[in-house]
């Protein structure tokens, strides 16, 4: 243990291009106890929550592991994640509830509870804020930014209402958009540039972000008059609208500006550039790999650095129709036979048509195996970035409770059932990992249920009608 | 909401930026240096009119004036103009609109002149009032449903209600970024979708400003506005000239109308299967207003695969469709208008034949029946379901939600002038406007 007592709010300030920069500092030893997994004032390290998506289904027959338990044998589609295996667990057999509009409703009812809302396809959106907003108003609530919303690939599906394209939501038609900019993410994770006009000096953004905070003011008390004239339905839209303002001030207010205090070189490693890729691709190709890895950095130091705690990763959007063609050509040249004869080239590259589509070989899309597994790679890289960060006595993914998810179960027919779902992380030792916890069948609400308690939310429940699930999955908590 | 903000300060920080966008907002010039309050309340009673589409409350005035002062006491007046743009455009009065009206003698709420102004300005040009507009609900000018009703016909008038009410029918075809964006191209070349977009806007506008043709009209008309490789693509009759131009449709073509046309065919479908059922749930839906189920739950919507070897046609591969008696229930009134389309393909190209087989487009609309799509879209266009669901359309665009019970039975005067004018979207909006449906408040949720 150091023998310097640091201050938690410690945070490092420096000069980025001219604009003066302000980020938290990560653990470090000084700031633990002796054993390495609390504060030295006692509170424990705080728990992560977070949701990776991807999207179009798997083929279940290559999906679920044959074994169960710990120690399970990976399965075809999960071989990628053989290098993170002790810290990821296999939830199968359990069922999807309510269905409704195909792709949008296996991300909305997953992440609510409840069923798709909306009466036409281009307005179908949640019913109701999903689960890790709900999660980040218990965890997120002091950090500077309550939850982060990451994307990589941008294609859209054919549909246009807010649920075929976006994870989380703060209520019903107010979707968090994901950035798919590196650089935004970057300006956002570790950026306080203010003006557009970078200043020199520190006191430039004193008055940047002082400014900032007195036209909050006013708008919320603007808002506070109109809030007295209106409705019932109309108050609960406009509190939502003030949630995110207060978001943004608390976003703020807790990176103060200014200078003071000694504090020795200590960084979050900062990424050496501003990153430029620019992601929201439609196109799947080798750059977008390259963009996976970066975000994954980028939200791994931001989750280490404890400037959010909540967060979801779209590595497609639900429904996507991103062009997938160099990991199926692969495929099919792997598949070539010893005569040389190759499978049929499929009519679409779109990710969503590959989940349907046969070649001349087999009759259920082959290629979407080869998808998914491509998918688990990137889920991958996503994982070990996690886990390359020491926290504690540990690393960050210790103190996480992550859900890998997708919108559908059997990609060529849209089945619900046997919903595939991975949990990742240990959630500051509340969840065992590496785990197969194979089910006969009943509620997968049960394991957003399980993650969210696991990382503090004390919900009693989550799910509606008859589809309740109120009991965590017992084979995943420690 | 940080993209709102991020989007207020980037605004801010252009009108700052440039001298003469400045001026637009800071009324006296030279700017001051310090603050100015005679400047700042003159200032903030143009831009904040304009912005929040009335004149602001002594309540806001002094709230922004305060933020104006504080930040010009710490740095410059202009970064108080700065700050106070900023909050005005994150401000939920200018986000949102408030249409709070006030009480009359008669008991109902009206809507004020200003919240007239900005229903005036929204519906027909699709944008925030002006100067001109706001002048004159602050003198009154808009306290009578007449004088509403004739400012309305001045509105139509200008060239800003062709650019405006496109977008009623773009929001009606759910055209989004069809013909915008080369992703949404639904995999047509993306200059081609552009001007199928084009073409469904061009002629709408041309049947509500230039005809004045009743709405049905877009179903059965022999003309349509193409460039010379639409037409080609579409096998029409070459237009003059290297732009849009109208073209006749010959007797003997397949096309006439909207639901033949990539606006319809294309951009409903994902550029890869044809989605009869897709396509006739528009035409009940948006045509006829007759509402459209999901299909349940448990039923697996997608088509098995066609085996290369024993070709079907759509048709076919949707015949179950019709025989098993779970789904025949919708699908019966669904299947055979959709069907009727499939001698357009998903991008919208003319085929005859489908793997070789011949393409059926016989079929009953609720047991009249058609021979072909031209066939159906003139039953359609005669039927009564059309005409009143062409005005319920249109009233749901304009006030923003559904109607209700109370709402359709003061529709009643609107249906009755698309009667008698024979289907002027024109004299339908006229009416609406002119009616208490738009200058009066319905009971609060």
């Amino acid at each position: 243990m150091s023998k310097y007592q640091i201050s938690r709010r410690r945070v490092l300030r420096g000069v980025l291009g001219g604009a003066a920069v302000a980020i938290g500092l990560p653990r470090l030893d000084g700031m633990l106890n002796g054993n390495g997994n609390a504060y030295a004032a006692g509170e424990a390290l705080p728990k992560r929550f977070g949701v990776w998506a991807w999207a179009n289904g798997v083929r279940l027959d290559r999906w679920v592991p044959k074994t169960t338990g710990a120690g399970y044998q990976l399965s075809e589609s999960l071989v990628p994640l053989e290098p993170v295996k002790d810290y990821v667990s296999v939830v199968s057999g359990l069922n999807l509830p309510f269905g409704g509009r195909v792709h949008a409703a296996g991300n909305c009812v997953f992440m609510t509870g409840q069923r798709l809302t909306g009466n036409s396809d281009s307005a179908l959106t949640y019913a109701r804020e999903s689960i890790d907003q709900e999660v980040a108003k218990v965890i997120g609530a002091t950090t500077a930014i309550r939850s982060l919303e990451v994307g990589v690939t941008d294609a859209p599906s054919s549909e246009q209402g807010t649920a075929f394209r976006f994870w989380s939501h703060t209520g019903p038609s107010s979707p968090n958009r994901p950035v798919y900019s590196t650089r935004d993410v970057f300006t956002r994770l570790f950026g306080n540039v203010m003006t557009a006009t970078p200043q020199p000096g520190p006191t430039a953004v004193d008055f940047a972000s002082e400014q900032r905070k007195s036209v909050l003011d006013a708008v919320l008390a603007d808002a506070a008059e109109l809030n007295s004239v209106l409705g019932a339905r109309d108050k609960a839209r406009l509190e939502q609208h003030l949630e995110g303002i207060r978001a943004i001030e608390m976003r703020i207010s807790s990176t103060p500006p200014g200078g003071g205090g000694s504090g020795g070189p200590l960084s979050c490693g900062m990424p050496p550039a501003q990153p430029t890729l620019v992601g929201g691709a439609t196109d799947y190709n080798a750059q977008v790999e390259q963009i996976n890895k970066c975000m994954a950095e980028m939200l791994a130091l931001g989750l280490a650095c404890d400037v959010t705690r909540v967060f979801t990763f779209q590595l497609v959007n639900p429904g996507t129709e991103v062009i997938i063609k160099s990991v199926v050509d692969a495929a099919r040249m792997a598949s070539q036979t010893t005569s040389g004869a190759l499978p049929v080239a499929p009519r679409s590259y779109g990710a969503h048509n590959l989940s349907h589509i046969p070649d001349g070989l087999e009759v259920d899309a082959p290629y979407l195996h080869a998808v998914v597994v491509h998918y688990m790679k990137e889920l991958s890289v996503f994982v070990q970035a996690l886990r390359a960060l020491p926290e504690g006595d540990g690393n960050l993914l210790d103190n996480c409770g992550i859900i890998a998810a997708n919108d559908v179960s059997d990609g060529p027919t849209h089945d619900l059932k046997n919903f595939p779902s991975l949990v990742i992380g240990r959630a500051g030792g509340k969840l065992k990992s590496g785990i197969h916890a194979a089910y006969p069948g009943g509620n997968v609400l049960r394991v957003p249920l399980t993650v969210a308690r696991a990382v503090g939310h004390e919900m009693t429940s989550f799910g509606s009608e008859n589809s309740i699930a109120t009991e965590s999955l017992a084979e995943l908590l420690a | 909401m940080e993209m709102y903000e991020a989007a207020a300060r980037e605004i801010a920080n252009q009108v700052v930026a440039e001298p003469a966008r400045l001026a637009r907002v800071v009324s006296c010039n030279p700017v001051p240096a310090g603050f100015d309050e005679a400047c700042a309340r003159s200032s903030l009673g143009s831009f904040g009119r304009l912005a929040l589409r009335r004149a602001l409350t002594p309540s806001e005035v002094d709230r922004y004036l305060g933020l104006w002062r504080g930040v010009s006491e710490k740095q410059t007046f202009t970064e108080g103009a700065r700050a106070v743009i900023s909050a005005i455009l994150q401000s939920p009065k200018f986000l949102y609109r408030v249409e709070y009206g006030a009480s009359t003698t008669t008991g109902a709420r009206r809507y004020t002149g200003q919240e007239i102004a900005a229903r005036l300005s929204y519906l027909l040009w699709n944008t925030t009032p002006d100067a001109a507009l706001l002048d004159a609900a602050d003198k009154g000018e808009l306290s009578t449903d007449e004088a509403v009703r004739a400012r309305a016909t001045a509105m139509l008038a200008s060239p800003r209600a062709r650019a405006g009410l496109r977008d009623y029918f773009a929001e009606y075809l759910n055209l989004q970024d069809f013909g915008l964006t080369p992703e949404a191209a639904r995999g047509l070349e993306p200059t081609l979708a552009a001007a199928m977009r084009e073409q469904a806007l061009s002629d709408f506008e041309s049947l509500v400003f230039d005809q004045g043709a009743p709405f049905t009209d877009l179903l059965t008309s022999t003309t349509t506005r193409v460039n010379a490789t639409l037409a080609e693509y579409y096998g029409l009759p070459a237009p003059g000239g290297s732009g849009l131009a109208s073209v006749n449709v010959p007797a003997d073509n397949a096309r006439a109308g909207l639901l033949t046309f990539g606006a319809f065919l294309v951009n409903l479908g994902n550029g890869q299967t044809t989605q009869p059922v897709r396509r006739a749930k528009f035409i009940r839906e948006m045509v006829l207003c007759q509402p459209v189920i999901q299909p349940p739950e448990e039923v697996n919507t997608t088509l098995p695969m066609v085996d290369p070897t024993t070709p079907r046609t759509t048709r076919q591969r949707l015949e179950q469709h019709l025989t098993d008696g779970a789904c025949k229930g919708c699908h019966a009134s669904l299947d055979p208008l959709g069907l009727s389309f499939e001698i357009f393909d998903a991008l919208g190209r003319t085929r005859t034949t489908e793997l070789g087989l011949p393409i059926i487009t016989a079929g009953n609309l609720d047991g009249q029946p058609f021979e072909a799509p031209r066939d159906l879209a003139e039953l359609l266009a005669e039927r009564p379901e059309a005409k009143s669901c062409a005005v319920t359309r249109l009233y749901r665009y304009a006030s923003g939600a559904v109607e209700d019970v109370d709402d359709s039975a003061r529709l009643a005067p609107v249906n009755a002038a698309y009667a008698d004018s024979n289907g002027k979207l024109r004299d339908v909006l006229l009416s609406y406007i002119g009616s208490s449906l738009f200058t009066t408040v319905s009971d609060p949720q």
